[in-house]
């Protein structure tokens, strides 16, 4: 299921580019504004997609107790990342589209909707798996500090 | 975690992690205005962190809650992400990183 959605997300990329690359030509045409808008719709449809296939995957995680194949399956996350970490550029691209048809007076619906997802992008690649993963060892292993004692010794 | 009354009246520990205690004091050295503010979110977390974060997506959702916050300065919004998660003890929170990103406020989109 990874593999369709990297395709999908590839896709969606793709799409950006070619819209990007060809907006001068094409700046008039309300058939740009159309596809600028159909492009955010899949970028949202792409990210909920996402968000159900790695809640399967967690699933299947919580579930398995045989060593090797968890070792397997939590390899995946990394996956997971890259296509969030894609889909969260190509969102970032289509910003730039969506400004720009709404500066020749264009509306596009969907626009909310399309604006969470990019938060949501945002909050998951802004945080790195291994930072989240030392963090919480460090805490485990004494490393922590208290907040009062911390921002004290600023 | 189950709903506790005490939560409202006592506030929980919060730890900070090396690299959560690495970010802010990087981002504290660049901005120092920010301080009083991100302190006084942390301290808000810790009062009542139930209504204030929700549970972490990915990739650590059977564990992980995440809390967001954001501050203008100077012309730029500073957007803060801070993932956590209860201590076994159920009196601390373990805060493992605090991801911070800056735009400048007029390349912002806003609606």
């Amino acid at each position: 299921m990874a593999v369709v959605l990297s395709n999908q997300i590839d896709a969606s990329v793709k799409s950006a580019d070619e819209l990007e690359s060809g907006r001068t030509a094409e700046h008039r045409s309300a058939m740009f504004c159309f596809d600028v808008e159909d492009l955010a719709a899949e970028i949202v449809r792409l990210y909920h997609e996402l968000g159900r296939q790695v809640e399967k995957w967690q699933d299947h995680l919580a579930k398995n107790e045989i060593p090797s194949e968890r070792e397997q399956l939590l390899r995946l996350d990394e996956t997971w990342l890259s296509l969030y970490t894609k889909l969260e550029a190509t969102a970032t691209k289509v910003v730039h589209l969506i400004k720009y048809t709404e500066g020749l007076g264009y509306r596009l619906d969907g626009k909310v909707a399309f604006k969470e997802c990019l938060k949501g992008l945002r909050e998951i690649t802004c945080l790195s798996l291994d930072r989240v993963r030392g963090g919480f060892a460090s805490i485990a292993s004494g490393d922590g500090l208290e907040l009062d004692q911390f921002f004290d010794s600023l | 975690m189950a709903w506790n009354w005490i939560n409202s009246l006592i506030p929980y520990r919060v730890i900070l992690s090396g690299s959560a205690q690495d970010d802010l004091r990087k981002l504290f050295n660049d901005c120092p205005s920010a301080v009083p503010f991100v302190r006084s979110q942390l301290n808000a977390l810790a009062q009542n962190p139930t209504s204030l974060s929700r549970r972490s997506h990915f990739p650590y959702r059977e564990r992980c809650q995440l809390m967001s916050f954001d501050m203008d300065l100077d012309g730029t919004r500073h957007f803060f992400t801070v993932i956590f998660q209860y201590g076994s003890d159920e009196q601390t929170i373990e805060v493992a990183d605090t991801a911070h990103q800056s735009r400048k406020i007029d390349d912002l989109w806003e609606p």
